[in-house]
């Protein structure tokens, strides 16, 4: 067969991996094995994940090329699966309710059970920028976006914190690279919050140190005699030795050079060597590149516990309960953290219940062509007795300046394999042997008393 | 297999008329060429798909007359054009006809409940995917159908009365309307038909290219719903894979009049066949049968005599008797 390609530019989005990819598929595979061994080894199933889980600076992976001498593999650079696993267990009462495990009522039968999902959740080596100018306020320039986690807000804080500046004096702009952006890492991979986090603590360090070497040339002394606060900087033990921030920016335009932007560190990214040129002049300019130390990679976990109630007459299931809690570090927004980890999880449920790609497997074409065919989840397919919980571990990632991991896709896998463990749980091991669990599957499953589905290659 | 344009309609000539007599108007100047549109839900997905491509394009919503909900002999009678949700909300369909209210609340999702209308439910086309997506089939006019394979994904296909085609009827409405003795009033030219919603409906051995009676130039107008069954014994399920906007795997729809003894009773079922497959040697079990388990086992398996299941369906004939138990005994008050 001869065949040629031609990219073709259309209006509709190309065809890529959704949320986790690799991450949810191995919950949704290894987390019923791990039931089914603790089920053989009369384990308790937080018990057996607690006994396998990572800790620390675990290693793991394969031995990296570039790795340091008398360190065979890669490492985390944090793990807190199994404190995950206790406030889980706690909160959600698990040795109570795992007592309910297949617990028959009429047609509906309970399932109770517990999963952990794992993600990459940060990257190193992108750039913060920022402009303190002549009106008092600080301009943050952040390249990444809004993809409704508030994280381009978020991650801009680090800046104000550094410099102690008030939030109602910072602007955050975004959105459009006409107006100066920083270099930064995709929004993917969770890695968005861990990545911003450090650039904007250089970039906020980068910032400080310029306003002291600004007071050190204009009030004598050396930069480290000064430090910042109150919207100044001032002299250590004589505060009242300072120049306000509004001052400094005139001053750093006047005196120009590193002060204000026409002089750039060296090992910025060429895309913020780029903005921060068209910034110059406009007052006194933070750039840097996050060169912090990192040993290991980052990944964030998730223990997930779930109740379900399983009609098995008819094979229609809903979740009753689900809490999960997270190891992602530092929780800087609350609000945010709490939609990432439910949002991550009913996507997960959605894999598990329902969505799908169909190809017709003799001509090959698409079939499931809209969403109705697809069947991702929708909020009516979340309508729980006890709203969705969520809670985090609180320990800090020690490579963070802030302590922050980031969150997102490790979700998914925790929401996913909860979901097909307790399913599991409720009507046994040997029946679910693929996803998306269709009501027939369990239905079926349940009256033959095994798997009565045929194994398929592909979706239905 | 069309070109895969997708999301822009072809254009049409658009009417709006405010008439039934105006719109009849339309429909018998145009004949085929025209297209009923009334929520759009159907039609724009053929449109946007450019799979149908309508020379005029006739849209009911602005008929008043089609719109509404009253009483009528001692029934209701429903405008075609009224929305599901109004269908589903009003009291007076709650009160007297809880199983067609039930029915027309778990049609697809909040929003198209709210654009959709009763008539367009009854009146949709079938949902096989190889038939929407455009492939040439038996229903398309063609002469091969590629739901019915070794290899075809026919997870949701017909079990009962296939004929060439394998698609079901897609609507929940439907089925209730037939347990209710429902019947649908159309239009055509200056002449009125008044015919039973059973009816209304028809499978692929006696037209392939259509769901119901309705033919160029006809308009359904109302449906009627008379006062037998008005305050029975109801119980409609719906089974689907997510609980909002999704068609039924499988739905019931039935009315059983009397307490301890059954006198008389309406039971249908629609994701099994081109046309809702009203169970009648199951009505006719249940005339002076107790309710209870026994009455409900036999009527189970009454009930799928005759299915022929394909590949990727064979559940549906379980999952259809096990509605058929819980519809006699009323859900999940005994178990088997």
């Amino acid at each position: 067969m001869r065949f040629r390609g031609i990219s073709v530019a259309t209006n509709t989005p190309p065809g890529t991996s959704q949320r986790a990819p690799g991450g949810l598929q191995a919950s949704v595979m290894f987390e019923p094995m791990i039931d089914e061994a603790a089920s053989k080894l009369n384990l308790d199933r937080v018990a057996i994940r607690k006994l396998n889980g990572p800790e620390g600076q675990a290693q793991f992976g394969l031995v990296p090329v570039d790795a340091p001498a008398g360190r065979p593999r890669n490492k985390l650079t944090s793990c807190f699966v199994k404190e995950a696993l206790d406030k889980g267990a706690a909160l959600f009462n698990w040795e109570e309710r795992k007592q309910r495990s297949g617990q028959r009522r009429g047609n509906k039968v309970t399932g109770v059970a517990v999963a952990t999902g794992s993600y990459t959740a940060g990257s190193i080596g992108v750039d913060g920028l920022c402009v303190l100018k002549p009106d008092g306020k600080l301009y943050i320039h952040q390249g990444i976006g809004n993809l409704g986690t508030h994280s381009v807000i978020d991650t801009a804080r680090v800046i104000a914190e550094q410099v102690d500046m008030p939030w109602d004096k910072c602007e955050v702009i975004w959105g459009d690279t006409s107006k100066g952006v920083a270099w930064s890492s995709v929004q993917a991979g969770s890695q968005t919050t861990y990545a911003h986090t450090r650039a904007n603590y250089a970039a906020g360090q980068a910032l400080k140190r310029t306003l002291q070497e600004l007071a050190a040339q204009d009030l004598g002394g050396s930069p480290d005699d000064y430090d910042v606060g109150n919207e100044r900087v001032f002299r250590k033990g004589n505060p009242g030795r300072a120049i306000t921030f509004a001052k400094a920016a005139e001053r750093a335009v006047q005196l120009g050079g590193k002060f204000d932007g026409h002089e750039l560190p060296k090992e910025i990214n060429a895309m913020t060597r780029a903005s921060a040129t068209s910034l110059a002049g406009l007052g006194l300019m933070g750039v840097a590149r996050d060169n912090l130390p990192r040993d290991g990679s980052t990944y964030s976990f998730q223990a997930a516990f779930i109740e379900v109630e399983v009609d098995v007459e008819t094979g229609v299931y809903r979740i009753v309960d689900y809490l999960a809690v997270a190891d992602v570090g530092t929780v800087m927004n609350p609000r945010s953290l709490g939609a990432q980890i439910h949002g991550g999880a009913v996507q997960g449920f959605g894999h598990v219940r329902s969505q799908k790609l169909a190809y017709d497997p003799h001509y090959g074409a698409a079939l499931a062509n809209r969403l109705h065919h697809n069947k991702p989840p929708t909020i009516l397919d979340i309508q729980y007795e006890t709203p969705m919980r969520w809670a985090a571990v609180e320990l800090p990632d020690p490579t963070n300046p802030i302590g922050a991991k980031g969150i997102g896709e490790p979700a998914i896998g925790a929401g996913a394999g909860a979901l097909i463990c307790a399913l599991a749980d409720a009507v046994g091991h040997d029946k679910l042997r693929r996803t998306p669990v269709h009501p027939e599957q369990i239905m079926m499953s349940v009256a033959a008393g095994g798997p009565a589905y045929e194994t398929l290659t592909a979706f239905i | 297999m069309p070109a895969a344009i997708r999301d822009v309609m072809p254009a049409f000539e658009l009417f709006q008329p405010t008439s039934v007599a105006d719109t009849l108007g339309l429909l018998d100047r145009y004949g085929a060429d025209a297209w009923v549109m009334a929520g759009g839900l159907d039609t724009f997905d053929w449109l946007k798909d450019r799979i149908r491509k309508p020379r005029y394009v006739v849209d009911l919503s602005s008929v008043a007359e089609l719109k509404g909900i009253k009483e009528a002999n001692g029934g209701l009678e429903i405008g075609a054009t009224t929305t599901l949700t109004e269908v589903a909300t009003h009291p007076m369909v709650k009160e007297r006809f809880g199983l067609l209210a039930e029915a027309a609340g778990l049609v697809a999702s909040p929003q198209i409940r709210n654009q959709g209308t009763l008539g367009g439910n009854v009146a949709q086309d079938a949902r096989c995917w190889y038939f929407r997506a455009g492939w040439p089939c038996y229903r398309a006019g063609g002469n091969i159908c590629y739901a019915d394979t070794p290899t075809s994904l026919n997870r949701e296909h017909a079990i009962f009365d296939a004929d060439r085609c394998v698609a079901v009827n897609p609507s929940d409405t439907a089925p209730a309307l037939i347990a209710l003795d429902a019947q649908m009033v159309v239009h055509s030219g200056g002449s009125e038909r008044v015919v039973p919603a059973q009816e209304f409906f028809v499978g692929p051995g006696v037209d392939i290219t259509n769901l119901t009676i309705l033919q160029p130039g006809d308009l359904l107008t109302a449906i009627r719903i008379p006062g037998t069954w008005a305050g029975k014994t109801f119980y409609f399920e719906k089974v689907r894979d997510r609980q909002v906007w999704d068609f039924a795997l499988v739905n019931i729809a039935s009315a059983i009049d009397g307490a301890g003894t059954i006198s008389d009773a309406r039971m249908v079922v629609n994701g099994v066949a081109a046309h809702p497959y009203r169970l009648e040697a199951v009505e006719a079990f249940l005339r002076g049968k107790a309710r209870n388990q026994q009455t409900a086992d036999q009527a189970a398996e009454l009930a799928v005599r005759g299915a022929s299941p394909l590949r990727h369906n064979g559940y549906k004939v379980p999952l259809m008797q096990a509605l058929v138990k819980r519809a006699i005994r009323g859900g999940d008050e005994w178990t088997s």
